[in-house]
């Protein structure tokens, strides 16, 4: 892989170098020839058999059998603190009772895009730290809405989902410096990611078919006030993330700054509200670790 | 001067004086504070959500209005038709999509409180207050500032939330209550109620009509136990014939989320219920939780509501509770009456006695409303009554639009001269009792609603029907019409007649 640490420009100043592979990038996203990931064929099963209403657990679990390494993370899941079951579990059956068949759906969701589509060589740490965050930022979401009487459903979705434009960009980084034969600073990575994520992520979300209401919340995560429909759904969205980061990271978050949170007041979570979202940080965690 | 006194005066300053402190923007504080500033008062209003409107905007009955307006726009299409054109929703529709107009439908009521408040001078507050004394509040930002705040006069307009028993494990995702029940995303294929008071049958027979297959559960024989039991008969009738199961005289014994699709509930006599959602309904609880009441000096009752006069004075003389938070009749119509009356008792302004003939409007489908006294309290007044009946569906605009369903009862007393009481099941109902609500408080009498001309064919020609199957009975029980008796005079007591389902 080409070292993404140094920038190693070929010629001219460093600044011209950035910018050259700052158009490129961009060329590439906007050109025809980007291709958004196809949802991984195991997801996408789960996700019909678990929306289809004559399906039960039994068929579900067949789904799932079908790929190993879904398999043994549902497993670990149901089986993980957040659980908390007094019996081990050990059939797929009695973790998707436990789960729940919506739950297994998310999951399935998570998991498959991670372990089938994102993997960016180079990038392991930084993907994986991706997908624990966005685990953190899918339980946080769910209890907001859960707090404000919104759509608990919808808000684990989104939590889930609202990074998934990172991992995209990576590997799309790690093709584009090859291609330009030169390696680009750490801090230019971060920077576009920050910047395109969460466009590259709505679109990937309306490519899979999911709601428009979703792709729309996670587009506008991080201007939540702009979204023309969603703005309760990505203000909660853009607070999670937050918290998710206090809890897991990637980013250093401390407590005193969330207690300043801009998101705080039109979402009208009080300050005891806020401690008790608090509180659930170690079930996030555990909650995050037991998926990776 | 002393230092004891320049710091009370630092205090003093610190506090924010007002006439009037009204915390609660919902339609009693609303209200409240709307009198207040009109009588050029200073006055605070205290709100701890953003907007103002309260639950009855926000969460309850703007946002129900809505769905429903939507499940009677597809139900009436479909009767007013003939069946000619089948329509069905799609089986992934979601609930958002049937309440597209929600948003601008409460945006449209808030912009108009607001803009009242504003036009009055009255200034709001956005926090949650707490008592530090009879005359002081604290308000706690969202921010988590604290000010300080004191008044001559404090109305207490908090309001109310569902009640959660502890043996329901409300997740607000499966398991909802009426707070949380409009924000599913799929309109549930089969939903359980349990409870059968008025929200309860307001969302039952509104998913009904969406197609859901819907379970009320309750203690009760029927639901609505405080309504004409004619009437109650009649919409159970129409909730059945559009899929609905009413399960009377039984509780549940657990309810829980079977980890895969459906919400399970077990009731008392065995019965085991499998449904997408259920909706607890299970009574409202009155939010005095950090109020901090007893550093007011009070306290609510063992019905957990604040206890009040009948000007809703509470047992401090400059504390007033309006609304929900004083229990029933718990409507956003007497409500507002509440907020009124409140803050022109606390100023002096002169009142007229308090009506007693509040209407109860519920917005089922079919609506139903009632005014007055119903048969079985007149006979126990009265000692006898007469009753006038009509049907809908003997109308001709009840033809016309289709209405089944439908039926007005006129109560007069036992001499079947004076309206005591109107009862309306059907379309139309809540806007249709308030031309009896008129009747009654004036006494216009029976034969007034013979004598005069309604317009033809509509629906409160059903008023003229039943007048005069009042004067029928009437001339067969006294035929003298001079001989007939006074109000409260001991007659013949005449038995309602039997309701026949037609």
């Amino acid at each position: 892989m080409v070292d993404g640490v140094k920038t190693s420009a070929c010629s001219g100043s460093v600044a011209e170098t950035v910018e050259r592979f700052r158009s490129h990038f961009l060329s590439r996203i906007r050109g025809a020839k980007f291709e958004l990931p196809l949802l991984p064929e195991a997801a996408n099963r789960v996700m019909q058999v678990a929306g289809d209403e004559n399906a039960d657990a039994r068929k579900l679990a067949e789904v799932i059998r079908s790929d190993a390494s879904l398999a043994g993370h549902v497993l670990r899941i149901a089986n993980s603190a957040i659980y908390a079951p007094t019996t081990p579990i050990v059939s797929l059956q009695q973790a998707i009772s436990r789960l729940g068949m919506n739950k297994i759906r998310e999951i399935a969701l998570v998991i498959a895009t991670q372990t089938k589509v994102f993997k960016v060589a180079g990038y392991d740490a930084q993907v994986r730290a991706i997908f624990k965050h966005s685990i953190a930022a899918a339980a946080y979401s769910q209890e907001i809405a859960r707090l404000r009487r919104w759509n608990v459903e919808d808000a684990f979705l989104t939590g889930l989902l609202h990074d998934t434009g990172k991992p995209v960009l990576l590997q799309l980084l790690v093709e584009v410096q090859k291609e330009l034969k030169l390696g680009v600073e750490v801090g230019i990575v971060d920077d576009l990611l920050e910047q395109m994520h969460a466009g590259v992520g709505s679109r990937l979300v309306e490519s899979w078919k999911l709601p428009e209401r979703l792709a729309e919340t996670i587009a506008y995560h991080h201007r939540p006030h702009e979204a023309p429909t969603t703005t309760q759904a990505a203000m909660t969205l853009n607070l999670a993330d937050e918290l998710a980061h206090l809890a897991v990271g990637p980013r250093e978050v401390t407590e005193e700054s969330l207690r300043t949170h801009p998101m705080l007041e039109p979402l009208n979570v009080y300050r005891d509200e806020l401690d008790g979202l608090l509180k659930h940080k170690e079930m996030v965690k555990s909650m995050a670790e037991a998926v990776l | 001067m002393s230092d004891t006194y320049k710091g009370s005066e630092r205090r003093n300053r610190e506090i924010e004086r007002f006439e009037i402190i009204v915390i609660g923007s919902g339609p009693a504080g609303h209200k409240a504070t709307i009198q207040a500033a009109k009588a050029g008062k200073r006055v605070l209003l205290i709100e701890r959500e953003t907007d103002v409107g309260g639950a009855c905007v926000h969460r309850g009955t703007i946002p129900s209005k809505t769905l429903r307006e939507t499940a009677l726009a597809f139900t009436a299409f479909d009767a007013k038709t003939s069946g000619m054109f089948p329509v069905a929703l799609r089986e992934d529709l979601e609930v958002a999509s049937l309440m597209t107009r929600m948003e601008d439908v409460i945006r449209a009521h808030e912009r108009f409180m607001s803009e009242q408040l504003r036009r009055n001078g009255a200034r709001k507050i956005h926090g949650r207050a707490r008592f530090l004394d009879a005359r002081t509040v604290e308000i706690e930002t969202v921010q988590g500032e604290r000010r300080r705040a004191s008044g001559d006069v404090i109305v207490i307009a908090t309001g109310s939330r569902p009640r959660t028993p502890a043996d329901v494990p409300v997740d607000h995702d499966k398991i909802l209550d009426s707070d949380s029940l409009l924000s599913m995303t799929w309109l549930p294929r089969s939903l359980v109620v349990l409870g059968a008071g008025v929200i309860a049958c307001e969302y039952a027979t509104i998913f009904a009509a969406l197609g859901t297959k819907v379970t009320m559960v309750d203690k009760g024989p029927r639901p609505l136990g405080f309504l004409d039991s004619e009437i109650v008969d009649l919409f159970v009738t129409a909730f059945t014939r559009a899929g609905g199961i009413y399960l009377g005289g039984r509780k549940h014994a657990k309810v829980a989320w079977d980890g895969v699709e459906h919400v399970v509930t077990t009731l008392d006599d065995g019965t085991e219920l499998r449904s997408d959602r259920l909706l607890c309904c299970l009574g409202r609880v009155a939010n005095v939780d950090g109020l901090d009441l007893a550093a007011a000096g009070l306290a609510v009752n063992d019905r957990g509501v604040i206890p009040v006069d009948a000007n809703c004075r509470t047992s401090v003389p400059h504390i007033y509770a309006v609304g929900d938070v004083i229990g029933p009749p718990s409507l956003a119509s007497s409500s507002m009456e509440q907020g009124r009356r409140a803050v022109c008792d606390a100023l002096g302004i002169e009142l007229s006695h308090g009506s007693e003939t509040i209407p109860a409007g519920i917005y089922t489908i079919p609506e139903m409303s009632q005014v007055g006294l119903t048969d079985l309290e007149t006979i126990k007044k009265y000692g006898g009554c007469l009753v006038g009946r009509a049907r809908f569906e003997e109308l001709a605009r009840g033809q016309i639009s289709a209405i089944q369903d439908g039926l007005l009862k006129l109560v007069a007393d036992p001499g079947g001269k004076h309206v005591l009481g109107i009862q309306i099941v059907g379309e139309g109902a809540c806007e249709l009792i308030h031309v009896g609500q008129m009747a009654l408080i004036n006494d216009f009498g029976v034969d007034g609603f013979v004598d005069n001309i309604f317009n033809f064919p509509t629906l409160a020609e059903a008023y003229r029907v039943a007048a005069l199957d009042i004067v029928k009975q009437r001339n067969k029980l006294f035929p003298v019409a001079d001989a007939t008796p006074a109000v409260g005079t001991p007659a013949v007591a005449v038995e309602p007649a039997p309701h026949k389902p037609s």
